[in-house]
């Protein structure tokens, strides 16, 4: 029995994985449109360290900005989302009635399926990984040790997780707002921002960074990247594990309340 | 005689365009504040830049924070023209040939060119990208102390004019690929990336991303060429260029355009 409902789950990890192969171009397009805003902040670091020789900028040497810059792009497209807009689709059109029909966990086929299509990716980026870390010899500029590398590893699993939850909390707005286009739009690079997805955090000041740190978005990709940066020491790892932890159960519950609520509202239009 | 009256003509339902899409998106006013609270954030997003240079506060290749200011204030003017002109009408050019809504445009009895790639202005995205980027500018041109006679602003302006027309033309070539493929979500997603090269100025560069970005895809005219002429730094060639291009532009997008609808075989039935 038990097996059975796994089964069911595991089908639909199937689907995200097929999901994945189906759409490889789409996902290797992405990564190439990610090409010219990494240029972009390639070239504008490059003047930046050329103009302030041989000093740290924020903090960072110029090969750590560099990496940072680099991960941030990448480790931004591994944890997007994308399915807020199928799920508010269902909510709208009605596609989530037959799911309500089926003994089947909408939450939990959303996320398996999201789960499939991310370890395609996942397995796509870490053998590109591989051939930059032999090909740039990373390791020796940026002193990686291979237990930095397994902890950035776990640490983006956690982010990937934690990312999941977040989108689908706010793809649960469906249920109150008919047009939420534009807000999925507007959070997505908001959160992007306040994530270091564009430039460090460390940008916006002190003052800024520690209202930061009180939300769950720095512990996306700010956290996982500068793991890898080295500008987190090794002692602040285990906290941010455990951080990113929580936010994941908070966002986890926060959302299963919402779906309670939102569920009752739902109702049912389409065939 | 028969040109200016077709023009006249043209002018009149552009007219009529203007007011039909206001009426249409003062119909929805929820949607128009949602729309200008999301570009709101991409106008913060290219903000971020600027933020960054002050708090360096270094010198980039001989550009002062201020004159990046400048850059990026000008970059975020245009970016509001495109998005006020241009890019509705882009977006939905493959919506139209996979619908077939471009066959009834056919019909109509004006431009088909006219039709499809000036029917739609948004009215809400340009606001917070005008009302940012001028404040931008005005801010930069004092502070830089620029000379700011009727000469020097009218020059501004017109090659602000000339932008404008280059960017449709250039814009626009992308987007006629649609004739032949289906699914043009990424090609948009490139050419808007392809775009925000002009977030800093183009002088931080390598010097054939600069070749590249002004003769063969010319996206830097668009915007580094006005602040350049302010700053005096166009040389000769710079300065027949910067007319010469859009109208070249203007020329091999009409050309690919009869040669997509002469290929154009309607999708549906």
């Amino acid at each position: 029995m038990r097996l059975k409902s796994a089964g069911k789950y595991l089908k639909s990890y199937g689907l995200g994985v097929q999901n994945a192969m189906a759409y490889r171009t789409d996902f290797w397009l992405g990564l190439v449109s990610g090409v010219f805003p990494l240029m972009i902040q390639l070239f504008i670091w490059n003047a930046v360290y050329t103009a302030a020789p041989g000093s740290e900028v924020y903090g960072y040497t110029h090969d750590q900005m560099i990496a940072y810059t680099i991960m941030a792009i990448v480790v931004g497209r591994l944890i997007s989302t994308g399915f807020e807009y199928e799920i508010a689709g269902d909510i709208k059109n009605g596609g989530l009635n037959k799911f309500i029909v089926q003994p089947i966990s909408y939450f939990w086929y959303r996320m398996m399926c999201f789960y499939g299509t991310k370890s395609i990716q996942l397995a796509a980026f870490t053998l590109l990984l591989l051939a930059l870390l032999l090909g740039f010899s990373w390791q020796s500029t940026l002193s990686l040790s291979d237990d930095r590398i397994v902890w950035f590893g776990i640490s983006l699993l956690f982010a990937l997780i934690l990312n999941g939850m977040i989108f689908y909390l706010l793809s649960l707005l469906a249920f109150w707002m008919t047009e939420v286009w534009a807000v999925f739009i507007g959070f997505n690079l908001l959160t992007n921002i306040m994530s270091g997805g564009v430039f460090p955090l460390d940008i916006f000041g002190p003052a800024v960074n520690r209202v930061l740190q009180w939300l769950p978005f720095p512990y996306t990709i700010y956290f996982p990247v500068n793991i890898w940066s080295g500008k987190i020491s090794e002692a602040e790892i285990g906290t941010g594990l455990v951080i990113q932890a929580i936010w994941t159960v908070v966002a986890a519950l926060v959302a299963s309340s919402c779906w309670r609520y939102g569920i009752k509202k739902y109702v049912a239009v389409g065939g | 005689m028969y040109l200016l009256r077709e023009m006249l003509k043209h002018m009149r339902i552009y007219g009529l365009f203007v007011k039909n899409c206001l009426i249409a998106q003062m119909e929805y006013r929820m949607n128009f504040v949602i729309s200008i609270a999301q570009e709101c954030v991409f106008t913060f997003a290219k903000l971020l830049y600027v933020i960054l240079i002050y708090q360096v506060g270094v010198d980039i290749n001989g550009l002062s924070p201020d004159h990046v200011l400048l850059f990026i204030g000008t970059y975020m003017i245009m970016t509001g023209f495109y998005v006020l002109f241009f890019m509705d009408n882009f977006y939905q050019l493959s919506q139209h040939i996979q619908s077939g809504l471009l066959d009834v445009m056919m019909t109509k009895p004006v431009s088909l060119q006219f039709m499809v790639t000036l029917r739609r202005i948004n009215f809400s995205f340009p606001i917070p990208n005008f009302i940012v980027g001028t404040s931008m500018v005005v801010m930069a041109w004092r502070r830089l102390g620029l000379e700011s006679g009727p000469q020097e602003i009218g020059l501004f302006l017109l090659l602000i004019v000339c932008g404008i027309v280059l960017m449709y033309a250039l814009f626009l070539l992308p987007m006629l690929l649609s004739f032949y493929i289906i699914k043009t979500q990424s090609l948009i997603e490139i050419t808007d990336k392809f775009w925000d090269f002009n977030n800093m100025p183009m002088g931080i560069y390598s010097r054939w991303i600069q070749r590249i970005g002004t003769f063969l895809l010319p996206i830097f005219v668009i915007t580094n060429f006005p602040v350049l002429a302010m700053m005096d730094e166009l040389d000769t060639l710079a300065s027949i260029w910067v007319f010469a291009v859009p109208i070249v532009m203007l020329l091999v997008t009409r050309k690919v355009w009869r040669f997509c609808l002469s290929k154009y075989s309607s999708a549906s039935s």
